[in-house]
């Protein structure tokens, strides 16, 4: 496909942009945010994007630099779930954020207390099913930090889910 | 012999080359800690799938298409020559419909074979006449469009559709079960017998044709 297809192929992938960043953020609301913000930052450098290299590589870095902007912006004053800021800007999203908050598994919990380096290779490789060579791409590190924070971040996961799994 | 745990990481995600993929199927067949390690680390890339796969399975929300339109909009002539608004729109519903269908059918990336209980259960164990707390209980056995042997199972943890591959098992469809949150258990038993239906040829089995299947092996 070329450059006319851009926004088609943005809409393709829309589902799976979705899925990574709720993998990343810490709400639902928050993702959806999160998958708004990376459309239109897209939008706006889509002169950088190279025609014939993989659009979806190329979102998903750029969702993952804004959340990691954002988590740098709130620092640390909310470590833990914060419903009603994200509750507060979504507006009619409330109800069924807080509805969704309900259902929270074991998982989210144990996915929210991993250090954001681990939980984005988790995201994008165990989520997103990107080989590490992929992901290692998308994230601008080397394979082998790649895999080290792949591997601390499972081990956290399945250390916190223990019998569960 | 010893094996890291980025080494089983690697081995689940099929990274691993021949070689190094031999030496951790020969250090498993050896030592069940990493049996065990390999198992628990198959059972979190399944409860991460049962978790975010849904999501990409949902309608996407209104706000999210119409910020990729309204980009569409300050787009520069020249490359929206040919694409009048209602024939793009048309296309951009096919992809997404393609994307989700072709993502509901595709077959988990790795392998993710059942062991203990459960394999024994898909094996053996008959939906019209299983013991009342069994840990493992069958639900609709059918014959999938691939000519596949198809179960759906409900367990402690973790529910789901298993179809018979070369004489294992293998984990099609994983939803979290009723320990982690009632309101999934439901969801999840609605969206397995869909699944279940969507992958099978033909009505699933009646109990006289059950016994026969898991009487012939499976053949």
């Amino acid at each position: 496909m070329d450059g006319q297809s851009f926004e088609g192929d943005m809409i393709a992938l829309l589902p799976r942009l979705r899925r990574f960043a709720h993998a990343l953020a810490r709400s639902p609301a928050d993702a959806d945010d999160l998958c708004q913000a990376s459309i239109e930052r897209a939008l706006k450098s889509r002169d950088q994007w190279q025609p014939g290299t993989r659009l979806d590589s190329w979102m998903y870095r750029i969702m993952r630099n804004l959340w990691v902007d954002e988590a740098r912006a709130r620092g640390r004053r909310d470590q833990t779930f914060a419903p009603e800021e994200a509750g507060a800007h979504v507006g009619d999203d409330g109800a069924r954020h807080i509805e969704l908050k309900l259902e929270l598994t074991d998982l989210d919990r144990a996915m929210s207390r991993l250090p954001a380096e681990q939980r984005e290779a988790i995201a994008l490789v165990l989520v997103e099913g990107l080989a590490y060579k992929e992901a290692a791409a998308v994230l601008d590190v080397p394979i082998g930090t790649l895999t080290s924070r792949l591997s601390r971040g499972r081990e956290a996961l399945i250390a916190e889910l223990g019998k569960a799994i | 012999m010893t094996i890291d745990r980025e080494t089983i990481g690697a081995f689940v995600d099929g990274e691993l080359n021949e070689i190094e993929r031999r030496r951790v199927e020969a250090a498993l067949a050896d030592n069940p800690v990493f049996a065990q390690q390999v198992e628990a680390e198959r059972r979190l890339r399944a409860l991460l799938k049962a978790r975010f796969d849904p999501i990409a399975e949902e309608p996407v929300p209104e706000r999210l298409g119409d910020a990729v339109r309204a980009g569409a909009k300050v787009v520069p002539l020249r490359r929206r020559a040919g694409w009048a608004a209602p024939q793009w729109a048309a296309i951009a519903a096919t992809l997404v419909l393609g994307l989700v269908l072709g993502r509901q059918l595709q077959p988990v990336r790795d392998p993710l074979l059942a062991t203990g209980p459960l394999a024994q259960a898909l094996e053996t164990q008959l939906a019209s006449a299983q013991p009342p707390n069994a840990p493992v209980r069958m639900g609709l056995t059918f014959k999938a469009r691939d000519g596949t042997w198809c179960r759906t199972f409900e367990q402690k943890r973790l529910d789901g559709i298993a179809c018979r591959d070369g004489g294992a098992w293998r984990l099609r469809q994983l939803v979290p079960g009723p320990a982690q949150a009632t309101e999934y258990r439901q969801a999840g038993s609605g969206a397995i017998a869909a699944a279940a239906q969507d992958m099978a040829a033909d009505v699933p089995l009646d109990a006289v044709q059950e016994r026969l299947a898991v009487e012939s092996d499976w053949k």
